[in-house]
């Protein structure tokens, strides 16, 4: 799979010259989100949006393909299921459904936060910064691990699944 | 037709929409949309993101080197 990803990167630098990348879309998605409120003036008024534009593309027909991708596949291949608590979740936080969600949601905040806050995601850093060499990818792909192995020795301590 | 395309331009979303169903599709084969992957790979029981994540890098780096030292492509590099 590594290797399946490996080339696809090569053929999205060269067809396109653009990193394979998740998180500036999603921050775009959550502008176009905000706009339906607050209208898109205010929107783009804001120091970050005003250079990211909401705004339909690349990015966006990307992300919708790589979900639907992803469940395509698990479809073709029988693994779709509907999972409201992960097992490594349940066996130490319960079967609370309310509960997960609320966890999922602020991590969500942030792992996005932090993805701003890095300037990229696991994939947009992870893989298409350091397969470049970029110091500050390889900067953050260290930075990940060490904060994943403490936040996860925190959070799921025992030897439970 | 002259490469890389512009993102704009409707090969150019195109080529979007089949990038990441094969993205989609790898990921999904590889296992690493499962929560329970990547919260192990955080507890040393599950090292499948890591080996998928150190090959990309690998297989990815390794061509895309070779595409800017062949000057087909400045890999994003330019826009960083």
């Amino acid at each position: 799979m590594g290797v399946g990803i490996g080339v696809l990167s090569w053929a999205a630098f060269y067809f396109v010259d653009k990193p394979i990348g998740m998180s500036t879309e999603v921050s775009k998605l959550s502008g176009w989100l905000a706009s339906l409120f607050m209208g898109m003036d205010k929107v783009t008024a804001n120091g970050y949006w005003s250079g990211t534009k909401p705004a339909f593309g690349y990015d966006t027909v990307f992300l919708i393909a790589t979900a639907l991708g992803a469940f395509l596949s698990s479809i073709r291949s029988g693994t779709f299921s509907w999972e409201k608590v992960p097992t490594v979740w349940s066996a130490h936080y319960g079967n609370g459904v309310a509960r997960r969600m609320v966890a999922a949601f602020l991590g969500g905040i942030i792992i996005l936060y932090g993805a701003r806050l890095a300037g990229g995601c696991t994939s947009g850093h992870g893989i298409s910064g350091t397969l470049q060499l970029a110091v500050s990818s390889w900067v953050f792909f260290v930075s990940m691990f060490a904060s994943g192995i403490v936040t996860a020795a925190l959070m799921f301590r025992s030897e439970k699944a | 037709m002259n490469f890389p395309l512009s993102t704009s331009s409707p090969a150019g979303l195109l080529l979007a929409g089949v990038f990441g169903l094969v993205l989609g599709f790898l990921l999904e084969k590889g296992r690493v949309t499962d929560y329970n992957v990547i919260v192990n790979l955080f507890r040393f029981r599950d090292f499948t993101v890591l080996k998928i994540m150190l090959t990309t890098i690998l297989v990815g780096g390794i061509g895309v080197a070779l595409m800017m030292g062949a000057g087909s492509s400045k890999a994003g590099i330019s826009k960083r």
